[in-house]
Formats: C-alpha cells, sequence, structure tokens
C-alpha cells in the first residue's frame, strides 16, 4: 500500500515533468519556420489573392469514397439552424444551409444563374418573375415540394427583421402560387439584386407544416442533399445523406462539422486524424502542415473582405483630410502585412475598398503611396496638435497590426494609443450616430454582390462604422439596384469607387489568406470568397 | 434539520434574485448588444431598429429585468435571445455532459488525492512528501488550459493513446476528465495534507495507538475521520465550480458543457441565456454546499448535536 | 464493585508472581532533534516496577516524566523524538526492539497509558463505547458485539452508566472524559499502567474520586503503575516507590518512606520547601530559585547547580554518580562524595501527610 502510494507520487511527478519537457521540444522541432522572427521577402505574397478551390470529384465508378467525415469548422460558431434568425449569419452555418436546403436558383458566377427548385423563369419588366418549379421534390419530413411552400418561406423572411434572409425576400411585393408548380412573384421595384439574393444560402426553402409541427426545430427540415441529424449548439453539427434527393446524391454519407476553440487542439486532432479536414489554422501552424505534402492537402482561400483602418469621419481631427492622407502616407503596407499574417497576407495594393471578388471592382484607383515626408507634410496641414489618437480593435491579428502601425505613426510625429475590446464592443464603440471611436483596425466584409458595397458607406448601415455620410453617394447608392442594364450599374460601381476613394474614410491594407487543411483524398468543397461554402459534394477517397 | 433544509432552499430565492440583477446590470454595463454580436453585411438601419425593439434595448434596464423575473417567477427560463430556442432545455442538454465530467473528475481526483494527501502527512518533510508538494503546487500553479493542452500532447499526439478532443464516445472522456480531475486533486491533495497534519499531531492519535490500534485503521479510522470537514470542504467546492462548467477545459477538448456554452452567451450577449445558465448554475452549486454542510453533520458528532440541540431548544421553547 | 470484576473475569495476579518484574527501564535517554537544537529530555533514566507496585514519578513540567512514559510506549513522537539509547522491558521483552506489529500486540495489553488531557485525549467522532470496544477489538479474539459489550462494562466499571457507551466525548464533562480515558486504559488488564497526570485536568473533588477509583481498580486488577505527577499529595496517597526527576534524570530513588521522611537531594527538599505545611499556616513558602535549565544545553554534571544552595565548583563539571543512601534509597547529588555531608532539612519530614 504504502509503496503503491510512493510510486504513484513518484509516476505522477515524472509524468507532469515529462510533458513539460515534451513541450519544449515539441516547439523546437515543430515550427521550424518561426526561428527566423520574420519570414524571408523571397516567399512574398502574390499580388492578387484567389480561392483555391478542391477538384471537383474524379470520374471514375471503381473509386471508394469513405463513408464518413469529420470536419473542424473555422472560427465561427453555428449557434442555430434557422435562416429566420439573425444568429444565423455565421459562415459555417451557411455551409449546413447550403447542406440541408435547396434554392430556386443557383448562382453559376458571372450574373448567370442556373436552375434549382425553379426549372425555368421568365420576366419581361424584371419586376414580375414566373418560375416553374420541379414537381418531384420531398422534403426531409416527406412532405412534397410545391409553390406554397416557397410563398410561406418568403412570408417567414419578411416577418424575420434582423435577419439576413429578411433582406434576401425584402424586394418582394406579392408572390402567389398560379399552380403547385409555378409561382408568380412580383417585386416592388425593378430589382437587379434580386436573383442574386434568393440564390444565396439563407434563401432556401423550409416547408410550412414541419415549421409549424416544431416552431423550435422546424427549420432543419429542407429539401437539401442532406439532412439535420444532430445539433449541439455552438458545438457540433451531425447531417446525413437524403437519400431520396432529386437531384446528384451526395458522395459521402454521413458528416459532422465541429466548432474546436481551441488553436492547438484543432492541429493536434488534424495531425491524429480525428478530423479530415481543418479549416482556419493558426497561421503559425499552417507553414508545418503545407509543407507535409505526403499526409495532408492544402487549399488556401481568401475572403473577400478586406482588412482595413477606419477614420471616424465624425472626428474633428481623425475626420480631416490631412490626417487621414498623413496616416495612410505613413503607413508600410508591407510591414504591417508580414507582422500580421506571416506568410499568409497578400498586400492590397490598389486604391480601392473593394471585396476582390466582388462584381465591378475598380482596378484604376491608385493606392496612396508609402511615403514619409509626405505623410509630414499632410500631418502638418491637419488640425492635429501632438494629441493620443486612438486605435480601436478587437482580434489578435489586428492587434498586433494596430502596433506596428503605432509604430509607424511614431516615425512621424504622430502619437497613437491602442484600445483593445470584443467584437460585439467593437460594433457598439463604432455604432453609427454615436460614434465613440478615431481609428479602428477592422474588416470591411462584402459580399460577391456589388450591392454589399452600400453597406460600408449608407448612412446608418450596420458596417458603416466610419459614420460617412456623403449625400452623392448615398444617391448613388439608392440607385444602383434599379439599373437593369450592366454596363451602367457597372459604370455607376467604378464611379462610387472613384468619388470615394477622393475622400477616404477606409484605408485597405491586406488580405488574409486562410487554409482548409485536409488529409490526402478530400475534395468536392466548393471555397467561394464570400465564405458562404459549399460541402455538398465534399468526399474522401480511399484505397 | 427538514427544517434547516427547507430554510436552505428558501435562501436560493434572494440568492436568485441579486444573482440574476449582477448579470443583467453586468451585460448591461459590458459595451456591445446582441445586436452587435447579430450584425451582418446585410444589416441595415433599419433592422438595426428592429431589433432593438424586439429585444426592448430601446427600454431601461429595469424594465427588461421586471419582464425577466415575471417570466421567471413562473419557472420559465425563457427563451434564448439568439436561437430563440428554451434556454431551460439547453441547459438540461448540456448538463450531462458537465454532469459526467464532474464526476469522473471527482472520483479522480479524490482517488488520488486523499491517499497522496495523508501519505505526505504522515512522511511531512520527507521526500514523498516534498515530492508531493511540489507536484500540487505545480498542479496549482498551472493554469487549466495549459495543462490540458500538455495531456493531449502527450497522452494524444505522443502516444496517441486517446483522442485529443470532440464527443465521440468514452475514449473523448478520458483525457478531459483526468485533467479535471488531476486539477481537482491538486487542491484536495494539499487540502487533505494539511488537515492531516492537523490531526496526526493531536491527542486522541496517540491515545489510539497507545491502544495498540494498528497503524492502518489508526490513520484510516480516526485521523482521517477527524480530518475530513476540510476535505469535504474543499472537494465540495470544487465540485461545485466544476459543475458551473469549466468553459477552459471545455474549450481546449471541445467538449459540450455548460461552462462553454455560458461564455458563449456572454460573448453573443445574449441577456436571457446568460442569466438562465448562471441561475441555473446557482442553483446547484448552492444545493451542493447544502449536501456538504450535510455531510458534515454526517462525519462530526459535534455538528450533527447541533442540529438536535436546535431542535430540542425550539421544543422547550414550545 | 467487587461482583462487577468478578464478572469481567478478570485475572487476579497470581501469588507466585508478585516479585515479578514487569517494567525494566535501564538508561533511556530520550532527545528531541530539532533543526538548529536537541533538547535532551531524558538523560538515563533507569527503573524497576514489580508486579503490583505503584512507583510515583515527580517533577516539574518539563522534566522529561511524559517522554520517558512514552517510551515505555515507544510513542515518542519521532521526528523529533529519539531513543537514544537504553533499553525498556515490559514483562521481559524490550520494547525498542519490537517491530510496529509486536509493538501494537503490547500497547494497551501489557502495557497501557493514560494520557494528561482529557479533553483532546478522545476522539471526537467516536462514541465512547466504540473506543474503549477498540482496545478490546484488537487484542482479544472476540466479535465486535462481546467488545463493546465489554466497553460498556468497563464504563460501568469507571463509574459511568452503560448507556451513555453511544455517546460522543463531547456529551461528557472534563472527569467524566478522564473515566472513560482511564476505562481505555484498563479495557485489556494491562499489566503496567502509565498514568501521566491523570488528575491535573481535574477539579480537586473529581481528582480524589479519580484517584480512588484507580487504587482500588489496581488493587483489583494488580497492575503495576507509574504514577506521573508533580503534586506530592497523590504521590503520598497512592504510591509505593517515589523517583523525583530533574532535567532528565532521577536525581533521587526511594521508598514513599524513604523520600518524604528523608529526602536527600536538594531539589526534592526545594520541593518539599515550596509546598504549604498544614500544621503551621503561618510559615512562609520557600521557592526554589531560578529556572529550569535549558534543556538544549544541559552541564555535564548537575543540571540543578544553579540553583542549588549547596552547590560547590565541582557540581558543575564532575559527572554524577547515585549515591546509594540505603537498599531502596539512592541519590544524584555530587556533594554526597563528601563524607558526612547532608541537607539541612528546612521543614523536613513533617509534610508526608
Amino acid at each position: 500500500m504504502k509503496k503503491a502510494i510512493r510510486t504513484l507520487c513518484l509516476i505522477m511527478s515524472i509524468t507532469m515533468l515529462l510533458t513539460i519537457l515534451a513541450s519544449c521540444g515539441q516547439k523546437a522541432s515543430e515550427k521550424p519556420g518561426t526561428e527566423t522572427g520574420t519570414p524571408s521577402t523571397s516567399s512574398a505574397p502574390s499580388a492578387t489573392p484567389t480561392p483555391n478551390t478542391p477538384p471537383p470529384p474524379p470520374d471514375d465508378e471503381n473509386v471508394k469514397y469513405a463513408e464518413e467525415l469529420d470536419v473542424i469548422i473555422d472560427n465561427n460558431k453555428i449557434a442555430v439552424i434557422n435562416p429566420f434568425l439573425s444568429a444565423s449569419n455565421t459562415s459555417p452555418t451557411t455551409w449546413v444551409f447550403n447542406m440541408i436546403y435547396d434554392k430556386l436558383v443557383y448562382g453559376l458566377g458571372e450574373g448567370e444563374y442556373g436552375p434549382g427548385l425553379a426549372t425555368s423563369w421568365d420576366t419581361e419588366d424584371y419586376k414580375t418573375f414566373i418560375f416553374k418549379l420541379r414537381d418531384d421534390v420531398y422534403f426531409h419530413n416527406g412532405e412534397h415540394f410545391t409553390a406554397d411552400d416557397v410563398i410561406y418561406t418568403i412570408e417567414q423572411a419578411r416577418a424575420a427583421e434582423g435577419a439576413p434572409v429578411h433582406d434576401r425576400w425584402a424586394d418582394v411585393e406579392t408572390a402567389t402560387a398560379v399552380d403547385p408548380y409555378t409561382l408568380e412573384i412580383v417585386l416592388k421595384t425593378v430589382n437587379v439584386d434580386f436573383f442574386y439574393n434568393i440564390s444565396q444560402p439563407q434563401s432556401g426553402i423550409v416547408n410550412e407544416k414541419a415549421m409549424t409541427e416544431d416552431p423550435e426545430n422546424g427549420t432543419w427540415i429542407g429539401t437539401g442533399c442532406w439532412k439535420m441529424a444532430d445539433f449541439a449548439p455552438n458545438d457540433y453539427v451531425k447531417l446525413v445523406r437524403n437519400d431520396d434527393y432529386w437531384g446528384d446524391k451526395a458522395l459521402t454519407q454521413r458528416i459532422t462539422l465541429r466548432y474546436v476553440p481551441e488553436m492547438s487542439t484543432k492541429l493536434m486532432q488534424l495531425q491524429n486524424g480525428e478530423t479530415d479536414v481543418c479549416f482556419s489554422l493558426d497561421p503559425v501552424d499552417m507553414p508545418m502542415i503545407e509543407a507535409d505534402t505526403e499526409n495532408y492537402t492544402c487549399y488556401k482561400y481568401t475572403y473577400n473582405n478586406i482588412d482595413l483602418i477606419g477614420f471616424n469621419m465624425e472626428d474633428p481631427i481623425v475626420g480631416d483630410w490631412n490626417f487621414r492622407m498623413a496616416v495612410m502616407s505613413a503607413l508600410d503596407l508591407e510591414e504591417i502585412t508580414i507582422a500580421s499574417c506571416g506568410d499568409y497576407g497578400i498586400v492590397e495594393t490598389e486604391g480601392t475598398v473593394y471585396g476582390y471578388e466582388t462584381e465591378f471592382r475598380n482596378h484604376d484607383i491608385p493606392k496612396v503611396p508609402y511615403d514619409v515626408e509626405k505623410a509630414k507634410e499632410y500631418l502638418a496641414a491637419s488640425p492635429y496638435n501632438g494629441e493620443e489618437i486612438e486605435i480601436a480593435c478587437a482580434i489578435a491579428t489586428y492587434i498586433i497590426s494596430a502596433e506596428v502601425i503605432q509604430e509607424q505613426l511614431a516615425k512621424i510625429g504622430l502619437k497613437t494609443v491602442i484600445k483593445q475590446m470584443d467584437p460585439p464592443s467593437m460594433g457598439a464603440y463604432c455604432a453609427y450616430g454615436d460614434n465613440k471611436s478615431q481609428m479602428f483596425v477592422h474588416v470591411g466584409p462584402q459580399t460577391l454582390s456589388a450591392a454589399s458595397y452600400r453597406n460600408l458607406y449608407y448612412p446608418g448601415a450596420g458596417y458603416n462604422r466610419v459614420s460617412y455620410n456623403n449625400p452623392v453617394i448615398t444617391e448613388m447608392l439608392d440607385r444602383a439596384p434599379t439599373l437593369t442594364d450592366l454596363e451602367e450599374r457597372k459604370a455607376l460601381y467604378m464611379e462610387m469607387q472613384e468619388i470615394i476613394a477622393q475622400d477616404p474614410p477606409y484605408f485597405s491594407m491586406y488580405w488574409l489568406q486562410h487554409m482548409a487543411a485536409c488529409v490526402k483524398g478530400v475534395g468536392g468543397m466548393v471555397l467561394s470568397a464570400d465564405s458562404y461554402f459549399d460541402l455538398r459534394y465534399i468526399y474522401k477517397i480511399i484505397d | 434539520m427538514l427544517r434547516y433544509v427547507l430554510k436552505r432552499i428558501l435562501w436560493l430565492i434572494p440568492v436568485i434574485i441579486c444573482v440574476s440583477f449582477i448579470v443583467f446590470a453586468l451585460m448591461d454595463l459590458a459595451p456591445g448588444t446582441i445586436i452587435d454580436a447579430m450584425i451582418s453585411e446585410a444589416t441595415t438601419a433599419e433592422d438595426i431598429a428592429a431589433l432593438r425593439a424586439k429585444y426592448d434595448l430601446d427600454k431601461p434596464l429595469i424594465y427588461r429585468y421586471g419582464k425577466y423575473m415575471f417570466r421567471l417567477a413562473q419557472g420559465d427560463l425563457g427563451l434564448s435571445d439568439v436561437s430563440q430556442t428554451s434556454v431551460w432545455d439547453k441547459y438540461i442538454t448540456r448538463l450531462p455532459n458537465t454532469l459526467l465530467l464532474s464526476l469522473a473528475a471527482l472520483v479522480i481526483g479524490s482517488a488520488i488525492s486523499i491517499p497522496m494527501g495523508i501519505n505526505a502527512a504522515r512522511h511531512a518533510g520527507k521526500i514523498t512528501d516534498t515530492a508531493t508538494t511540489t507536484f500540487t503546487l505545480i498542479g496549482m500553479s498551472m493554469p487549466s488550459f495549459w495543462l490540458a493542452l500538455l495531456l493531449i500532447l502527450l497522452f494524444s499526439y505522443y502516444l496517441g493513446w486517446v483522442p485529443a478532443g470532440g464527443n465521440k464516445g468514452f475514449s473523448a472522456f478520458i483525457l478531459p476528465a483526468v485533467c479535471s480531475g488531476l486539477l481537482l486533486m491538486a487542491n484536495s491533495t494539499r487540502q487533505t495534507r494539511s488537515s492531516m497534519l492537523e490531526v496526526l499531531n493531536s491527542d486522541y492519535l496517540r491515545t489510539a495507538r497507545a491502544k495498540g490500534v494498528p497503524e492502518k485503521v489508526v490513520i484510516r479510522k480516526h485521523a482521517l475521520g477527524n480530518a475530513w470537514i476540510p476535505i469535504l470542504t474543499t472537494i465540495g467546492s470544487s465540485l461545485g465550480v466544476s459543475l458551473a462548467g469549466s468553459a477552459v477545459i471545455e474549450s481546449v477538448f471541445a467538449w459540450p458543457g455548460v461552462g462553454r456554452a455560458t461564455v458563449d452567451a456572454v460573448l453573443a450577449r445574449d441577456v436571457t441565456e446568460t442569466c438562465g445558465m448562471i441561475i441555473m448554475s446557482t442553483i446547484i452549486y448552492v444545493l451542493l454546499q447544502l449536501i456538504v454542510d450535510l455531510m458534515y453533520a454526517f462525519v462530526d458528532p459535534r455538528i450533527r448535536a447541533q442540529y438536535t440541540n436546535r431542535k430540542k431548544k425550539r421544543r422547550s421553547a414550545v | 464493585m467487587s461482583d462487577v470484576i468478578t464478572r469481567h473475569e478478570i485475572v487476579a495476579p497470581p501469588e507466585t508472581a508478585n516479585d515479578e518484574i514487569v517494567l525494566d527501564i535501564k538508561d533511556l535517554v530520550v532527545h528531541y532533534v530539532l533543526e538548529n537544537e536537541t533538547v535532551e529530555a531524558v538523560n538515563g533514566v533507569s527503573l524497576q516496577l514489580k508486579k503490583g507496585q505503584t512507583i510515583g514519578v515527580v517533577g516539574e513540567t518539563g522534566a522529561g516524566k511524559t517522554s520517558m512514559a512514552l517510551a515505555v510506549l515507544n510513542l515518542v513522537p519521532s521526528p523529533p523524538g529519539v531513543i537514544k539509547s537504553g533499553s525498556i522491558s515490559v514483562c521481559g521483552s524490550d520494547v525498542l526492539k519490537m517491530s510496529t506489529k509486536q509493538l501494537e500486540k503490547i500497547r494497551g495489553k501489557d502495557v497501557s497509558m493514560i494520557f494528561q488531557d482529557p479533553m483532546t485525549s478522545l476522539n471526537p467522532v467516536m462514541t465512547v463505547g466504540a473506543q474503549i470496544a477498540e482496545s478490546v477489538k484488537y487484542h482479544e479474539n472476540v466479535t465486535n458485539d462481546e467488545a463493546f459489550k465489554r466497553a460498556e462494562e468497563m464504563l460501568e466499571l469507571v463509574g459511568i452508566p452503560k448507556a451513555r457507551a453511544i455517546e460522543y466525548p463531547h456529551q461528557f464533562s472534563g472527569g467524566m472524559k478522564q473515566r472513560v480515558v482511564i476505562a481505555i486504559a484498563l479495557a485489556c488488564n494491562p499489566k503496567v499502567l502509565l498514568a501521566d497526570e491523570p488528575t491535573s485536568a481535574l477539579d480537586v473533588t473529581i481528582q480524589a474520586q479519580v484517584l480512588d477509583m484507580m487504587s482500588e481498580l489496581k488493587e483489583k486488577l494488580g497492575t503495576a503503575l507509574v504514577m506521573i505527577t508533580h503534586d506530592l499529595g497523590v504521590v503520598a496517597k497512592v504510591c509505593d516507590l517515589v523517583a523525583v526527576m530533574y532535567a532528565g534524570r532521577i536525581v533521587e530513588y526511594g521508598t514513599l518512606e524513604d523520600v518524604f521522611n528523608s529526602p536527600k537531594h536538594p531539589y526534592t527538599e526545594g520541593l518539599f520547601g515550596s509546598l504549604p505545611n498544614i500544621e503551621d499556616r503561618k510559615a512562609e513558602l520557600i521557592p526554589i530559585p531560578g529556572l529550569m535549565p535549558d534543556p538544549t544545553k544541559l552541564p555535564v554534571g548537575c543540571a540543578f547547580e544553579p540553583r542549588c544552595r549547596y552547590a560547590t565548583s565541582v557540581c558543575r563539571d564532575k559527572r554524577l554518580n547515585n549515591h546509594i543512601v540505603s537498599d531502596t534509597h539512592t541519590v544524584l547529588c555530587a556533594r554526597y562524595d563528601e563524607p558526612g555531608f547532608n541537607i539541612d532539612l528546612l521543614r523536613g519530614g513533617e509534610n508526608n501527610g
């Protein structure tokens, strides 16, 4: 007994020591890339980001696919599977929407749309649309899909104020079922973005019966090629293949999407083979996994959201044009990018603040050049008088950026102080109408549709954190959706970008590259720049 | 005794009122609201106004608190602001995971810590004692996430014995259980050691030895019997804390427990859910303390006597 | 009382064994080794005790009485206590050479001890019955029920109703607790009983009761008793032999008459001098000047020398030898090497009442 306890003590102590030692050894061997501190210039980031989408499944009948896949989702949680709630706007939630719902139409890119639940559609004036619907579609609960379900979905969406889906269907004036498989939709105004809107993940069609029977989880029922099996909020979603799907069936039978909060756990689960796909690894760990081509295939992708500096236009100092120009001229973006993203940052070299995949991007706007002397001149001309200017930031990467910015601004004699907060606080801090910020480092989110430009500049919009209010731009933003002519619309957006560049309330900095680290043999995902990934036909080839 | 228990349970009411008010006030003081956490690139100014009205954010704190308390008084924890699902359901689906983890931690922790603490106390000043104290010191000063990562590294990465996390059956449960067990152990080993040290020098142990009672029995029956109270207190409060869920351990091991759900609710500025989760954890904690108090009476006749004396006094007063 | 005892089947001491030596302490040295000093608690004590005899060990607090008694049980708290040398045989076997198992066998059975403070000597979370029964349980081949029955009988023996066996120590008064402690010590009819100031925590009326009870029990059970006390009255009342201890040594040893009627050691003299005289109430008490020597720095010679009015230059440095006064009486004082030396006996011989 005595001996046993003594041995136990010893074992415990040794284990503790070993684990500590193990961790020391780990650091040295595992992260060779970090030893030098800053990456070499030879690996300088490429000029424009492009999504690196995995290959579609091979056209070979002999290929065997794994039955079950485990996916660690990116750093956002899935709080709820309900498109009618505003909490459903996180990226991985849209992945689930893509899997369990079908949309009326699917985007094919470049303004083209292909059939989904609607087989064909017709319009004469871009206001009234007639959709012909499929008659062979069943919901996961066995209900037959009809035009009434679309109408029900539209009604629900219009009641769901604040949810992304609300805006997707907001333009609909009336929706009527001509017959069970013919739907007439009349819009309030001409809106060229309507097809884009209804092809989005949140615009999936839900079933009326399921929703009334189970108001809480009725939204789990869709027509998609995956069915919900289990869900723990903020933790995991389990899906099974819909074997009665009307279209191409999924290649995998079961899939679990998991949220793992701890970066190191993510990495170890990938290395242990506990997961097949791991999104958003810690950038520090990415080179190691990427180098191990024998075991892993890595797909890099970049979100459409530019990381930027925002200037509160209402602030007496920061709102001054000369001051903003001083800051922009004083910043060496290369240095900021490397410090913030390591090897995985791409410096923004163009002057516009615009998603790289968003339609109608203006490539001809020059970036404010890096020129310290010029910056000093601008600063002298500004009302700045030695005050400490605040830089607000919320997440780790931006805190690093802010620190580098602080250092660079000090070189032109501009004093700054960094204020850290959590993301929701940031929203309240920079709220339109009651903007307490001066400068901030944050993200400028944009979808693939040019319409999302509105949210960065329109007075009162959720992401207008700079309190930008330019009547010219406001009018142009109002006009944009009514222009049915593609060229006309393009010209308008190009012009807006030029006007805003004269008056820059934002300064774009870099794009952060992410990586889906996959076990060898995984493919079939569509990693689109708007973060609404399509994992329906994900697969893993096994020997 | 029964009256005492009832009284303690009734005390829960003011505790809940205070706790929920504190949660409400803190959530209100914290910058940002649920809307800021929900906002997306498609959110318009009208949406924001509609949401403010929906969550009563345009009304004063006391109105929201009153509304919440009115519902709570009817035994309704309400619907989560974020997911519009029942907070009670959410808590109840998470509780078994946390319960399982806490109980495993308790079993692992006390099975190791009590013998280890006793052994250290008996050999106070010797190498076993030094090893134990050093070990517990490391255990106590090591942040839990760090310990968790080290355990994953060793047992999952290098040795490959158990998965690093997730919720895939028993094997995924081992590491988080061991980790929380170790944390609980560090604390209770120290407590066992010190309270045993106190008892080991006492006269009645000398009496017991002088009677010729075998050393094993002296330690187990006479010494431990008297050292229970501080040990129980430590284990009880550790268990209480872990029943409220350890957000850190649950995060590292991706374990779907109460703690993480609470933290997620705070981050989403979901007042109803945060408050519901914290109220439930408070109730569990208070009940656990009550059980610990009742166990004092079980292990110590002097405390038991207080209950019966009270009863007698009351009877004589009547 | 007597019928009670027969009911317990208490074995009467065999006639032939009356002069059997049950306790034999030889040159016992007990030190407490602390980090930077060593407390010399017992420095070469020798004692012999025959069956049924009672010896009173007298001395101030810190004289090493309790350490000596604990050494007999081999219970000197270790660390820091160390039994440096000597031998202690109880009923013929040396307790210092015994294994833990053997020790556990004789403790409580052959030799048991009544501890000084009844308030803390009982386990607060066990019933008194269980505590007495434990003693029986580990030494005699009985069931738990039988052991508990014996415990109840022992309680009756010490004058506590047996119904109280299921009560806890906190429900008893100090005197009652001491009785329980005595009951525990006597539960297995030990051959040697060490009583460490059994009455000093009690008030005077209870003291008398307890002492009466102890001598009664001792006689009935034939136990040899070591009565450790600083109360000379107690010694006079119950003891056959007296050992006076000072700074870890027995400075005077003899029968009750020897020591009380003709004390030889200056310290013994001092002890009697500091007692009130019932016949001469006006007589001034004469305290012994000075304090006990620092037990970490004892001199080679006489430790009492600094306080002794007979001290000469030789006392401090000369190694002491026992001076034999008579067959039964020895004294540890260097001055007796000088022929014709004797102490003045300030008030000697008058207070042995």
